[in-house]
């Protein structure tokens, strides 16, 4: 639980332009709606807290090129450089997963945001150590989160405190549930998702023989 | 106005942007069209404003930019007004936010017309920035109070008496404000051009206001020409056409 002393932080980039390439798990429309009841219950606690919208809400599964960083290079350079290849090599380790369950079993309040955690997940782990990889290799700084999460609030204003806050979400059953079958690519343009586009999708075959895979649907839209 | 596009989807939210529409189209004149989304880029000229229901969670403020609805109604270069479930039918007053920049004073534009088309009432408010920025000194040399007068000047000479307000700071919270203290009000916002920088049209000031939508929000696309009375035959406030293509 969170320290009783702690306060909020503004977050300086909510609903403003960003720039972002980010793997992501969708979240079925059930999932969003129980995340959406904590986030109402948890924003009633907390006037100056901001609301991710529910149909943005998601897991980070691997970052490719992060929102709160800076790059030797325009992040859309970055991309028409790297995306590609990138894509393909997480594709192809993407493909070899099988269909995950992501459980969110609580909810976590830190002076940045409210967070609902989700087990750990074998899938996710592999995917970002590819990523990792990936980034040195592009002579950038490897950077990927370390829990598996979807965040629901974010603070408004600074120094609001949180010691109720974090008591309420420490009281607040989740039981959150979504069954992941394809990550999706997506490039985010207003933080935090708010507005997005998919830029590439990876279906999760699982090992199934090889007469029973079904071709791989490119990306839509590159 | 002469056209109003609404997009149907069968949602409740869908249903009541499609009285607001209704009503704003038998107010104008305009005729109404009663269509899926998709078939906005089918049309054979442009709608003068499309209107969305905005079902909290649903669509807005998030946008998918791959999904086809999502990117016909974010990049398109048409007035796009986002209604929120059970919003009265009927504009009564438009709330413009103004701060000098040419998609706003468009906006402006658009509304002020509207406004006399409708016999409503317009307030135009104007956010002073805290920070300072590159229309910093565009205002400093006219004096801010000077720049919303000029700003409202085409108005107020075409016998338009506009309410102006100013304040400091964040303009969203004076915007909801204006928007909330007389019924049937409608928010109008500039959008931003589609390009290479911006891809889709709406600001960060207009997702945070759809981010707690309590009225109808007009987002205008910069260029867009004062709203027109209709013409010709069967055309005006006793003759809206209505057209139902399924949905």
């Amino acid at each position: 639980m969170i320290d009783a002393s702690a306060v909020s932080r503004a977050d300086p980039l909510w609903m403003r332009d960003c720039r972002a390439y980010v793997v992501q798990a969708d979240l079925d429309e059930e999932c969003r709606r129980r995340l959406a009841e904590a986030q109402d219950r948890l924003a009633g606690v907390l006037p100056g807290s901001v609301v991710c919208p529910p149909a943005s809400l998601h897991v980070s599964v691997a970052v490719l090129l992060s929102v709160r960083r800076d790059y030797p290079a325009p992040k859309d350079a970055l991309w028409a450089q790297w995306g590609s290849r990138w894509c393909d090599q997480l594709r192809a380790l993407a493909e070899g997963f099988a269909p995950f369950e992501l459980r969110f079993e609580r909810l976590e309040v830190s002076e940045a945001a409210v967070i609902a955690l989700a087990g750990p997940v074998a899938a996710v782990e592999s995917l970002r150590r590819r990523a990792a990889a990936l980034q040195r290799d592009a002579g950038l700084v490897a950077y990927q989160p370390s829990i598996v999460h979807c965040t629901l609030l974010r603070y408004g204003t600074t120094g609001l405190q949180l010691d109720e806050l974090g008591r309420v979400a420490h009281a607040t059953p989740v039981r959150a549930r979504t069954v992941v079958t394809h990550l999706t690519v997506r490039r985010e343009l207003v933080y935090p998702s708010v507005v997005s586009e998919a830029v590439d999708r990876f279906d999760l075959w699982g090992r199934l023989p090889d007469e029973g895979r079904r071709p791989p649907l490119r990306a839509a839209a590159r | 106005m002469t056209t109003v596009f609404v997009c149907a989807d069968g949602s409740p939210a869908g249903q009541d942007a499609a009285a607001w529409a209704e009503a704003l189209a038998a107010s104008t004149g305009a005729d109404l069209i009663v269509d899926e989304v998709e078939r906005l880029g089918s049309l054979a000229s442009p709608p003068d404003l499309v209107v969305v229901g905005a079902a909290a969670g649903q669509w807005y403020p998030a946008l998918h930019l791959d999904q086809p609805a999502h990117a016909l109604v974010a990049r398109a270069g048409w007035p796009l007004a986002v209604v929120p479930g059970g919003a009265s039918p009927g504009v009564g007053h438009l709330v413009v936010g103004v701060d000098g920049t040419p998609a706003s004073l468009d906006a402006l534009a658009w509304a002020a017309g509207l406004a006399a088309a409708l016999g409503a009432d317009l307030t135009l408010v104007h956010a002073r920035p805290t920070r300072p920025s590159r229309d910093a000194a565009r205002d400093r040399a006219g004096g801010q109070a000077e720049g919303l007068l000029a700003w409202a000047a085409p108005v107020l000479a075409r016998g338009g008496r506009p309410e102006l307000r100013e304040a400091d700071g964040d303009p969203v919270g004076p915007l909801r404000r204006a928007g909330g203290e007389r019924p049937r009000s409608v928010i109008v916002l500039g959008g931003r051009p589609v390009d290479g920088t911006h891809h889709h049209a709406v600001g960060s000031v207009g997702l945070r206001i759809l981010d707690h939508l309590f009225v109808p929000v007009a987002v205008v696309p910069p260029g867009t020409r004062s709203p027109a009375p209709p013409a010709g035959p069967g055309a005006g406030p006793t003759g809206p056409g209505r057209v139902d293509r399924g949905g």
